[in-house]
């Protein structure tokens, strides 16, 4: 047969079966099948304001560090997915080898939100749990691991305040927004974001999502579900698949005065680079941070791409600047296989030599 | 045309689920978002099915399969949800409030507004003309996606051609399936990180606030005949709410201050004092001149100035992680730090 295809009759004939049989058996698989849980690590709240919770986790030992984590994740989607699953887990991971986490979970904004500012984040929230954590360890400072826009957030809270952070930790933060192949900025560069914000109120969780999809829209729309017919008959990797699911989707609406900071400052103004970067009046300026800097970055990165990243290399006023470039994407550097090795035993690994 | 069986065994397992309660959100993506798509893949496929073709013959058949529309048109059609609806879905969900304003909108368009009822006349106004630019808005972005249709079914078309010796053919069609979504995602790729995307969506999205905002002041208005509370009241409410929290908040700052005054501490090193390479950077700014990082207050210290900065070859090392196995702990790392 001349062509690019060489497809018969009898093997379409074929995939129409084996799909067939792949259906019948996902009956059976999702007959079976409650809704997924994720978090496996216990964990107990320490401390609040508002909706905000700091939650410390607890390994199966006591933990040997003396000077805590403090996890910042993104307002985008809900911390959970540093402990997704038994086998997906960077807190387990830490808690393994000794560390003492916590993680700030956001919660959901609601309309009476709408008026929480950067200020509230970085000061309130992130500082609160700072401050309690260094009363409660009776510490100076502590360690901070900001991921994506909450490491954005560490930034410019470990800025402000670089003596109240010991060793700081960003993981997929963008720090130049402006890189050639950052679409996410591209698309809000030309956005009225004050506009947005006034009709809006908060930013709606479904449009959030929806815009993170856009960025591949036929391999998370369509291909990913195609996909998703050859697992149905596999009640693990369909647990996995609603987990990622339950994750990708529930997300929190944002904020409407810190989503708009956020967007003008950082995607339309790229305020890190070109300075100028406000929170709650006072400046931010990365050449403030004089402590010692891990910076993680996922090399396939379609969120953050990794020039994002490290570009705090040279912005940043710490003579003791480490990199890990993560074979990996923005999730898989949580999630996969090769992530529960080299993730938190860098980490580990790191803060071990700066614990004098 | 084409092969019957994927489509309708699909469809089949989909009404035998839909009945079931608790899995409807994945399934109904699986079959809104993606067995609609592999079954029009295979009918294409079953065309070429046993006879002689070529690359263009197949990409032509699948453009042909939209029936005059374009791919990322139907990729994107039936996303709802908040802050997602098309205009024809955010107008039949506010239709019954609405309904009565059209007519009226349209002609009020055509009239200069004046006398006792000339706020309302503007606010129809400005609904009639933010719907117009909503319009204009979404058929350029519709032509741009159309475009960007374009040149995805022309790099399937190459993406095929590259396949057509032997030993290097397609074989099944989800590989079919999966040349397209590469082929779908290279145009998507190039477009989205375009000057000219941006500009589209920028209007599109602008186009659609305003939109939402003549209407929206319309609704206000409309309450407030009722007595009923109005977003704007209530964003008042929440604004105040939020500015009381933070002021509290600063006075009981303060106050903890002067209470438990923090630790004598060794004064902070001048910013000036940041390493050469932040310096630097702070000098790239392109368009106005950046002011020398400053603390906003000498803020304490708990190093003294970083010396001299290392070699920048010898910093900017790239760390690999040494230890190719999980979870070993050392018993030198488990040692209390």
């Amino acid at each position: 047969m001349i062509g690019p295809l060489n497809i018969t009759f009898e093997s379409l004939a074929e995939d129409t079966d084996r799909l067939r049989r792949k259906l019948v058996a996902g009956m059976d698989t999702l007959r079976g099948m409650d809704d997924v849980e994720f978090g496996v690590t216990p964990r107990e709240e320490v401390w609040r304001d508002g909706k905000v919770v700091l939650y410390r986790f607890r390994g199966e030992a006591a933990p040997t560090a003396r000077v805590p984590i403090l996890i910042s994740y993104a307002l985008v989607n809900r911390p959970y997915m540093v402990d997704l699953q038994a086998d997906r887990s960077l807190v387990k991971g830490l808690l393994a080898r000794g560390e003492d986490v916590y993680v700030i979970d956001w919660g959901y904004p609601d309309r009476s939100d709408r008026y929480l500012t950067m200020e509230d984040y970085v000061e309130r929230f992130i500082g609160g749990a700072l401050d309690h954590l260094r009363a409660a360890h009776g510490l100076d400072a502590i360690n901070l691991l900001g991921i994506c826009q909450g490491g954005a957030f560490s930034l410019c809270y470990a800025s402000l305040h670089p003596e109240k952070v010991k060793n700081l930790i960003a993981m997929v933060t963008p720090v130049d927004f402006h890189t050639a192949d950052n679409m996410l900025s591209n698309w809000n560069r030309e956005i009225d974001v004050d506009l947005l914000v006034d009709t809006l109120g908060n930013v709606p969780a479904d449009m959030m999502n929806f815009t993170y999809l856009m960025l591949k829209p036929w391999r998370l729309f369509a291909q990913k579900y195609v996909g998703m017919a050859d697992i149905l008959d596999d009640r693990k990797a369909m647990e996995d698949f609603l987990r990622m699911e339950k994750w990708i989707f529930d997300s929190p609406d944002q904020a409407g005065e810190a989503f708009r900071e956020f967007s003008k400052q950082f995607f339309q103004e790229n305020r890190f680079v070109t300075g100028g970067a406000k929170v709650g009046g006072r400046e931010v300026h990365l050449g403030m941070l004089d402590m010692p800097i891990l910076n993680i970055y996922a090399e396939q990165d379609h969120l953050v791409p990794p020039d994002a990243s490290r570009a705090l290399r040279e912005l940043c006023g710490s003579d003791d600047y480490t990199e890990l470039s993560f074979k990996g994407g923005h999730i898989g550097i949580y999630v996969s296989g090769r992530a529960q090795k080299e993730v938190p035993q860098t980490i580990h690994e790191w803060l071990a030599k700066r614990a004098r | 045309m084409g092969m019957p069986g994927m489509r309708e065994t699909l469809d089949a397992w989909m009404r035998q689920v839909g009945a079931q309660a608790g899995f409807s959100a994945p399934l109904e993506h699986f079959n809104r978002q993606s067995s609609d798509w592999y079954a029009q893949m295979q009918q294409v496929a079953a065309r070429f099915a046993g006879r002689d073709h070529s690359a263009r013959d197949v990409a032509s058949a699948w453009r042909d399969a939209f029936g005059g529309d374009h791919p990322f048109s139907g990729l994107l059609d039936g996303m709802r949800g908040p802050g997602l609806e098309s205009v024809s879905q955010w107008m039949e969900a506010a239709a019954p409030s609405l309904q009565g304003l059209r007519a009226e909108a349209a002609a009020a368009l055509r009239m200069p507004a004046f006398g006792f009822t000339r706020e309302h006349q503007e606010r129809l106004q400005a609904l009639a003309q933010a719907q117009l630019r909503w319009q204009e808005a979404q058929r350029a972005y519709a032509a741009l996606m159309a475009e960007v249709s374009r040149d995805a079914i022309s790099r399937f078309e190459s993406k095929l051609a590259e396949r057509e010796e032997p030993g290097r053919q397609i074989g099944s069609v989800r590989a079919l399936f999966d040349l397209w979504v590469d082929a779908a995602e290279e145009a998507w790729a190039e477009a989205a990180l375009s000057p000219e995307y941006r500009h589209a969506f920028g209007e599109l999205v602008n186009a659609q606030m305003r939109q939402r905002a003549a209407a929206q002041a319309i609704g206000e208005q409309a309450a407030g005949m009722y007595g009923w509370p109005a977003r704007g009241e209530l964003d008042s409410a929440h604004r105040k709410i939020a500015e009381l929290e933070r002021q509290l908040r600063r006075m009981q700052r303060r106050d903890d201050e002067v209470a438990q005054p923090a630790p004598a501490a060794t004064p902070r090193p001048a910013a000036a004092s940041a390493k050469p390479a932040a310096r630097k950077a702070a000098a790239k700014k392109p368009v106005v001149a950046k002011a020398a990082p400053r603390p906003a207050k000498a803020a304490p210290a708990r190093k003294p100035a970083a010396p001299a900065k290392k070699a920048a070859a010898a910093k900017s090392a790239v760390k690999k992680t040494v230890k190719k196995t999980a979870g070993k702990t050392g018993s030198a790392a488990r040692k209390r730090r």
